[in-house]
């Protein structure tokens, strides 16, 4: 059954149910898994850049307070020369200085890093003005001083005024990027649902085929053995559609199906030879009981006759009429014979000697007319043989064959062994047989037992033949031969040679 | 057992077909998954990608870099005639090759308070910037403030107007002499038998006294007519607001003498000149000649109320400007003096220049 040649349908088709089932799970979870991962990855960098712009925020705050703690502390240091405001106004400057030097100093047209270079110029130019003050008022130049203070003071709102501008346009910067991130927000929401429902749908596309592979070979399996369950076993088999379980199991189904099939057929086939058998052997048995039927009605009671045929014995012995004893004693022995051989397998010893008494009392009766002649070979004469066969060729042969002629009649009896097989010849030179006869004869059509019943009560041909037949377990048993009208008729008897084994070798 | 072998395998073999068709249907269905799944994740995919470029925001786009930093000054920075200015200077910096780029960055930009020009010009100069390009107002202080930039080594170059007694390097405009000998041709062009008086409105911000005489000799030297009056009046400027509506007002109500033409010399006084007297219907009798090109100009010449504009190309002035900078640079030497040509539209042109500029402006958006 199974065939090396058959087409794997695929890589899944052959995997294990656990695997087929597992599979499609574990993809759409990792899918869903790196969908996810991926848009909150997207989401966290988005996070990011505004946390990133709070930053900048926060340190434009710082610097703005720095610069006014530095503006207040200095001009505290010129107006009233306060160390403690000194020593304010250096820390703040370090700071101030270091947070300053870390804004990139590129030339951009970007509208934030434009301003933060501004600004970044302005508070050296500011811290410039600072160091020179502070030295003119260490040399107490106070004019100097003076105008650098001016200046600061300028650059101060300048300074200002840029700060609070980046300020804002952070603010705006902040507020459309809120807005993109909210509008990012509410379109990955609707992506993300998107995903999760067309990821549901695959997985139940997926899900439906793969059980769909998994229960349809189970569900016609079921149905098929459902149906081999009613006794049907003439189904057409299924193809297994994968190598999985399932698969293995419909292979095994399959090859039980077809032994199942196979013991079936065989018994079958034993079953019919038997019947054959028996069906010969009832035709058999029918047709020896149709032959014992015709001598029964010929018969009148077996034990008056007996009893009336010793009487009639006896009273010949008794009179010395020793022709009439004889004659009687084979009338005797002839009704024995028959009634005693009804089917049995006799022997041709048997078979022969029925005819001698048949022709004893034929020629009583008929005053020695008919002339017998017989040539038998001695090695058959144990051999098996039907009874009741060769009587009736013989009766058969003086009512038609010899019946009407007024010459003198003749029969040939001769039996002889060829070839392990036994020939026997019946031959008269009686009325002979029409060729259309013989025809019907040998065909078998003619001389059937409803006709041949209201020619006499002799056994036919039919029932001769059908006889040997059976016994002999062949067809070509017998044929009758004539050369045509008043040519005489021969039949002639070729069987195989059968010995009765009780006796042993043919004894 | 042979024979029967044989005839299961018919048996088997007239089956197949209809087996490999239910094969093949199992297996369409399951390329049909394979094909869905591939859709939605390609779909995913292509989704994922457009939100993730959708997802930059404003801050992480891509600016350019330069290697020059130029301030660029005026008061008047809401006059369409200064926002071309600024764009010709602004795309004539990009447009030099990397080792020269310049931004323009306009001086105020971006902050909330307003600062006086002096204060501009200060802030540009903490700024350490570059270069200044300077449309020149109040011509006192402004030379101050000039000289201030020079002293720090900051190139500065006027426009428009110029600032002559200045440490300025250079001037980029028409003189005033030059600009009132424009205005005479156009005068003389329409004047017929019956003009008599010709009103010249000042813009007092842009144009000083001496800026006034260099004009009115450039005027009257062209018009040499003894029959034509020029009445000259200087619009006061007033924190932005200007007096030009009282002085119309005056002119159209007739309580002085009507004038045959006015002369508006600048943008804003143009536009005012063109809705007062529209409102008063009284431009049938008097022919504006006006200064610059804006939206309102172009119907106001379309309509018939405005005879005709002159103006200075003021992308070209930014753009020369610009140059002008750089070639001092360059060279550290620029020519004292660039001529920005004029151009006058009337109502036959204006069909043409608003087309020119729809091109112009279609074509830069592209």
């Amino acid at each position: 059954m199974k065939d090396p040649a058959r087409k794997s349908k695929g890589w899944l088709f052959d995997q294990s149910l656990r695997i087929k089932l597992i599979l499609p799970v574990m993809i759409t979870m990792a899918v869903s898994l790196g969908v996810n991962l991926l848009l909150f990855g997207r989401i966290d960098t988005t996070v990011e850049n505004m946390d990133q712009v709070y930053i900048t925020n926060i340190r434009l705050s710082e610097l703005e307070s720095l610069l006014t703690e530095m503006d207040e502390s200095i001009y505290q240091y010129l107006n009233i020369r306060s160390q403690e405001a000194l020593q304010t106004f250096l820390g703040a400057r370090g700071q101030f200085q270091v947070m300053i030097g870390e804004i990139d100093d590129t030339i951009t047209d970007h509208p934030a890093r434009r301003m933060e270079r501004n600004i970044r110029s302005l508070a050296f130019s500011y811290l410039d003005l600072a160091d020179n003050a502070m030295i003119a008022k260490q040399d107490h130049d106070v004019a100097s001083y003076k105008e650098s203070f001016e200046e600061m003071q300028k650059v101060y709102t300048y300074l200002l005024a840029t700060l609070r501008g980046l300020d804002t346009l952070r603010f705006k910067a902040n507020s459309e990027n809120y807005d993109v991130l909210y509008q990012y927000l509410r379109y990955l929401e609707i992506f993300m649902v998107a995903v999760l429902i067309g990821v549901a749908c695959c997985l139940m596309v997926l899900l439906y085929v793969i059980i769909g592979s998994v229960t349809r070979p189970l569900e016609k399996l079921a149905q098929k053995a459902k149906e081999v369950g009613k006794g049907n076993f003439e189904i057409v088999l299924e193809e297994p559609e994968g190598m999985d379980e399932v698969g293995t199991v419909t292979m095994a189904f399959n090859q039980m199906i077809v032994s199942i099939n196979d013991h079936i057929k065989r018994t079958r086939e034993a079953m019919e030879t038997e019947i054959r058998l028996k069906e010969r052997e009832l035709t058999m048995e029918s047709l020896l009981k149709d032959a014992q039927l015709r001598y029964y009605q010929a018969q009148i009671d077996p034990h008056f006759l007996f009893n009336t045929l010793n009487a009639g014995q006896q009273l010949a012995m008794m009179e010395d009429a020793e022709r009439t004893y004889d004659f009687i004693e084979n009338m005797a022995a002839f009704f024995r014979y028959r009634l005693q051989k009804n089917g049995e397998a006799s022997t041709l010893r048997e078979e022969i000697g029925l005819i001698d008494s048949y022709m004893y009392i034929m020629n009583v009766r008929y005053s020695n007319e008919i002339h017998l002649e017989k040539e038998i070979d001695p090695r058959i004469l144990d051999f098996l043989f039907p009874g009741m066969v060769l009587q009736p060729l013989i009766e058969n042969a003086l009512r038609h064959g010899l019946g009407e002629v007024d010459w003198e009649k003749r029969i040939w009896f001769q039996a002889r062994l060829s070839d392990g097989h036994v020939s026997i010849r019946i031959r008269d030179n009686g009325a002979g047989i029409s060729r259309e006869l013989l025809k019907e004869l040998n065909e078998g059509s003619a001389g059937r037992p409803v006709e041949e019943s209201r020619q006499g009560n002799g056994v036919g041909l039919f029932n001769v033949r059908e006889r040997l037949r059976l016994y002999f377990d062949r067809t070509d048993v017998m044929t009758i031969e004539s050369d045509g009208r008043w040519k005489g008729t021969q039949i002639a008897i070729r069987v195989p040679v059968r010995r009765d084994e009780r006796k042993g070798d043919g004894r | 057992m042979g024979r029967e072998e044989d005839k299961m395998e018919d048996g088997e073999r007239d089956e197949r077909p209809a087996k490999a068709r239910g094969r093949s249907g199992a297996s369409k269905k399951l390329w049909i998954a394979v094909g869905i799944i591939a859709a939605a994740s390609s779909a995913a995919i292509a989704s994922g990608c457009m939100l993730l470029f959708m997802g930059r925001t404003a801050t992480e786009t891509e600016h350019k870099t330069y290697a020059y930093h130029i301030a660029i000054i005026s008061d008047e920075t809401d006059t369409s005639f200064w926002a071309d200015v600024y764009r010709g200077a602004v795309e004539a910096g990009a447009e030099y090759s990397a080792e020269y780029s310049a931004y323009v960055e306009q001086i105020g930009d971006g902050l909330e308070d307003k600062f006086s020009m002096e204060d501009s010009i200060d802030i540009a100069i903490y700024e350490h910037v570059d270069g200044i390009l300077l449309m020149p107002s109040d011509e006192a202080k402004t030379k101050t403030m000039i000289d201030k930039a020079c002293s720090h080594d900051i190139p500065v170059i006027t426009m428009q107007k110029d600032v002559p007694d200045s440490a300025r390097q250079g001037f980029v405009g028409i003189n005033d002499y030059f600009l009132g000998q424009e205005y005479g041709k156009r005068v003389l062009k329409i004047a017929d038998e019956d003009t008599r008086l010709v009103t010249v409105l000042f813009p007092g911000a842009s144009f000083n006294e001496t800026s006034r005489n260099w004009f009115r000799s450039g005027l009257q030297n062209t018009v040499r007519q003894e029959k034509i009056r020029f009445d000259f009046r200087i619009i006061q400027d007033d924190k932005g607001l200007n007096n030009a509506e009282d002085v119309i007002h005056e002119i159209a109500e007739g309580n002085v003498q009507q004038p045959d033409v006015i002369i508006c010399l600048d943008e804003v006084l143009t536009q005012s000149t063109y809705q007062l007297l529209r409102e008063r219907r009284a431009l049938e009798r008097i022919d504006v000649i006006g200064s610059y090109i804006s939206e309102v100009i172009l119907k106001g010449l379309e309509e018939g109320y405005i005879d005709s504009t002159i103006t200075i190309d003021p992308e070209a002035m930014g753009r020369m400007g610009v140059d002008a900078l750089m070639t001092y640079k360059k060279y550290h030497m620029v020519s004292y003096y660039t001529e920005v040509g004029t151009m006058l539209v009337d109502r036959a042109s204006a069909a043409a220049y608003r087309r020119e500029v729809r091109d112009e402006g279609s074509g830069t958006e592209k």
